[in-house]
């Protein structure tokens, strides 16, 4: 009791003068701690930097993925929008040639002058048939009613073959002509004015009459009926005709769909169409058009447009011959329809080598750079190294158990650039966790305490107590690593695989230490080098490509420094899925 | 103004740390040079205590009731992690030391006489475990079982070490010519 009251007065002494003594700190304290806080906090900034760089890499190459993808869609989807566009086009096409021809005046684009051209080629063909009509009342319906129209001729394809499709054409020129007889008796709507409304009516055609077999019923029909109802209308219809300059303006204003230039001589050409139209025979009216050819500002139109061209007619004549022989009720809609298709195919041709050559230019860019983004997980083995100091590890007791408490994560991107067909650099930026859980014995080896026994005045013995402790540690360590690496292309097992080795620089960013109850030490070594060799896999997956990459890591140094409680220099075992992606679009 | 000083260090204002050093640093380098066996030791303690300090109150976003005390727990820990990662100590056990029994009954008298600096020799003179375990014990006010779980040693260590720190110093009071010399006066 006096002992430990002594031992209180003992030590009371140095608490009372020690407990707030101060003393004068160091005169460059304050300078060397402002220094390392300085270190730390670029070295700080530094590795934030390098963070939000592999960020925005991520980040970049994960848009470039989705990007990318979206271009396939989207390229998918171009493909098929633009041959639906292109069919929406086509069809837009013939529902505009309808729709400019049922304007009659409208702006016609320069390119429906096919389509136009047969409108244009029944209207004409209807005023000849209604002059005609007037003058020669035998021939309706007839070969030999063809039209000495210039236009007419113009638009149709010269004489053999006009005289063969005429029969048709006359027809519909009647019907056409019968229903304008119709509309004039009953209201008294001017020429021009049924003219139009003939138009909207083969324009309704074109539109709803896709189908050609049905056209040809209709006009079939209509060729029926107009040729009956026909005599009673054509009286009223030839002075009319004669006398209407609406009609020369109406073609006039289809002319100018073609050529809005030349439609100040209109009339005059209405006037020289109308005069040769009286001659009644084919031979006149070829004779005409030969004249014409020279002086009509219309042929002149034609002959510019190149589509009314002497050599095209005989391209076209010939076309259309082999439809009419095939086809000898085929009407000027099917004819329209085979140049659409025609022109379908062949622009849907130019789509398929544009794409093509797309493609190529593409393949081209991105031969040389791509990127592989990568996610993996790893398995930590453990070589320890005891320490040789007051700690003495008796063994471990899950030196290489199998367990999640070994297994980490990587996130890495890599860039690459292909040196040859079969080499390639690459650098990568990655984010990697390691895990590793170590059950362990230790003893000090410093004793706890020591027993003095036997003391002699020459000698004594003295005994050693040392505990026997066990410790578990679980150890996560996160870094961020840069790497830089080559990859070779090899066969094996009849499939194209990359070798590929990779030196990677790795600097601790975070790192946590649980289950160590005994508090012992693990401080983590800053940076850590390692080697990385692999095989790269490609597999694909319904057309998606990825890359399966199987590697075995060795870092050259201790994972913990040698001030922690042992040193682990273990080898890493991973598999790596990645993402390839081209750059260079 | 303590507030003041915790905010600016918690944003890593290099004016307020450096107030706080100004501060606390003659109360820091105190408790370092007690655990320290040198004063180089003692100044390495010191960088990092302070270090330490400013990391644990940017990590660390709990009310400090005194800054005082939790600086010098801070310091101390410090002194012990530095003890733990340097393993200086190699404590061979001193057969003099261990049978030593001469002591000196009259040296509450002498320790009383005693100057700062002759005290604090006394604590550097000792074995770096006897040492810590006096500060702890002696100054800080920990208890047998927290020394042994800080130090990751059994009770009975800490206790002995502590015997044995008190005889180590004793011996050195009785045999020194001071102590003679107040032992004869």
């Amino acid at each position: 009791m006096s002992q430990s009251r002594e031992e209180d007065k003992f030590g009371g002494h140095f608490r009372d003068r020690f407990e707030s003594w101060e003393d004068a700190p160091p005169a460059d304290g304050w300078q060397k701690l402002n220094k390392s806080l300085d270190a730390e906090d670029n070295s700080r900034k530094k590795w934030y930097a390098l963070s939000v760089v592999a960020l925005l890499l991520l980040i970049g190459g994960g848009y470039y993925l989705l990007d990318s993808n979206f271009i396939n869609i989207g390229g998918g989807a171009t493909t098929t929008v633009m041959s639906n566009s292109n069919n929406d086009l086509l069809l837009e096409d013939v529902s505009n040639t309808s729709v400019s021809s049922d304007q009659a005046d409208g702006d016609m684009p320069s390119s429906d002058c096919a389509s136009e051209e047969n409108d244009f080629a029944n209207d004409n063909i209807s005023l000849q048939t209604q002059n005609e009509g007037n003058e020669s009342p035998e021939s309706d319906g007839t070969v030999g009613d063809i039209p000495g129209n210039d236009k007419g001729k113009a638009a149709q394809p010269p004489s053999a073959e006009v005289n063969e499709s005429s029969i048709f054409l006359s027809n519909s020129s009647n019907d056409d002509k019968n229903s304008k007889g119709e509309k004039r008796s009953k209201s008294g709507i001017n020429n021009t004015k049924a003219k139009s409304e003939r138009y909207t009516l083969n324009a309704q055609k074109t539109v709803r009459g896709d189908a050609y077999a049905g056209n040809e019923k209709i006009f079939s029909e209509k060729s029926e009926t107009s040729s009956e109802k026909k005599t009673s209308s054509e009286e009223e219809l030839v002075p009319e005709l004669v006398n209407d300059a609406s009609k020369s303006d109406g073609r006039r204003n289809t002319a100018a769909y073609f050529d809005s230039n030349k439609t100040s001589s209109s009339a005059e050409a209405g006037a020289s169409e109308l005069k040769s139209s009286k001659t009644g025979n084919n031979d006149s009216s070829t004779s005409g058009l030969e004249k014409e050819d020279k002086n009509s500002p219309i042929i002149s139109y034609e002959e510019n447009s190149g589509i009314a061209s002497d050599d095209n007619h005989n391209k076209n004549s010939k076309e259309e011959q082999t439809i009419e022989k095939s086809s000898p009720l085929s009407i000027p809609d099917s004819l329209e329809s085979e140049k659409t298709e025609e022109l379908k195919k062949e622009k849907l041709k130019d789509e398929e080598l544009k794409q093509e050559k797309e493609e190529q230019n593409k393949e081209l860019k991105h031969s040389k750079w791509s990127l592989l983004l990568g996610a993996d997980v790893n398995y930590s083995f453990k070589h320890i190294i005891p320490q040789n100091d007051l700690l003495y590890i008796s063994s471990v007791d899950n030196m290489n158990e199998l367990s999640l408490k070994n297994a980490g994560y990587e996130i890495s991107l890599s860039a690459r650039y292909k040196l040859t067909d079969r080499t390639s650099i690459s650098g990568t930026v990655s984010w990697l966790n390691t895990r590793d859980n170590t059950s362990y014995t230790y003893t000090p080896l410093v004793a706890d305490s020591v027993e003095v026994i036997n003391v002699s005045p020459d000698s004594f013995d003295v005994n050693t107590f040392m505990n026997v402790s066990h410790n578990e540690v679980q150890n996560s360590t996160n870094y961020v690593g840069l790497s830089v690496g080559f990859l070779h292309k090899v066969r094996l097992l009849s499939v194209e695989r990359s070798l590929f080795a990779d030196f990677r620089l790795m600097k601790v960013v975070s790192s946590k230490t649980d289950l160590n109850k005994s508090g012992h030490l693990f401080d983590r070594n800053s940076t850590i080098g390692s080697v990385q060799v692999g095989v790269e896999n490609p597999i694909n997956i319904h057309r998606f490509q990825m890359i399966i990459s199987p590697y075995f890591e060795l870092p050259f140094s201790s994972l913990y420094s040698s001030k922690s409680v042992y040193q682990m220099k273990g080898s890493r075992v991973g598999v790596s899925l990645g993402i390839p992606l081209n750059i260079g679009h | 103004m303590k507030e003041d000083l915790i905010k600016g260090c918690r944003k890593n204002s290099r004016k307020a740390q450096e107030a706080l050093y100004r501060e606390y640093a003659p109360k820091v380098i105190g408790i370092c040079r007690r655990y320290a066996t040198e004063r180089d030791d003692a100044d390495d303690i010191f960088q990092e205590a302070f270090i330490n300090i400013y990391s644990s109150l940017k990590k660390s976003k709990e009310e400090i009731q005194s800054l005082e005390a939790w600086i010098r727990r801070i310091s101390v820990n410090t002194a012990i992690n530095y003890y733990h990662k340097n393993k200086k100590y190699a404590d061979n056990l001193s057969i003099d030391y261990a049978k030593g029994q001469d002591y000196n009954q009259e040296y509450e008298k002498i320790l009383s006489k005693l100057s700062m600096q002759e005290l604090l020799e006394l604590i550097s003179d000792l074995p770096l475990g006897c040492k810590l375990v006096f500060n702890l014990y002696t100054i800080e006010g920990y208890s047998h079982k927290e020394i042994a779980e800080k130090l990751n040693i059994s009770e009975g260590t800490s206790k002995s070490q502590l015997s044995r720190a008190k005889n180590i110093m004793k011996t050195k009071i009785n045999h020194s010519n001071k102590v003679r010399y107040e032992s004869i006066a």
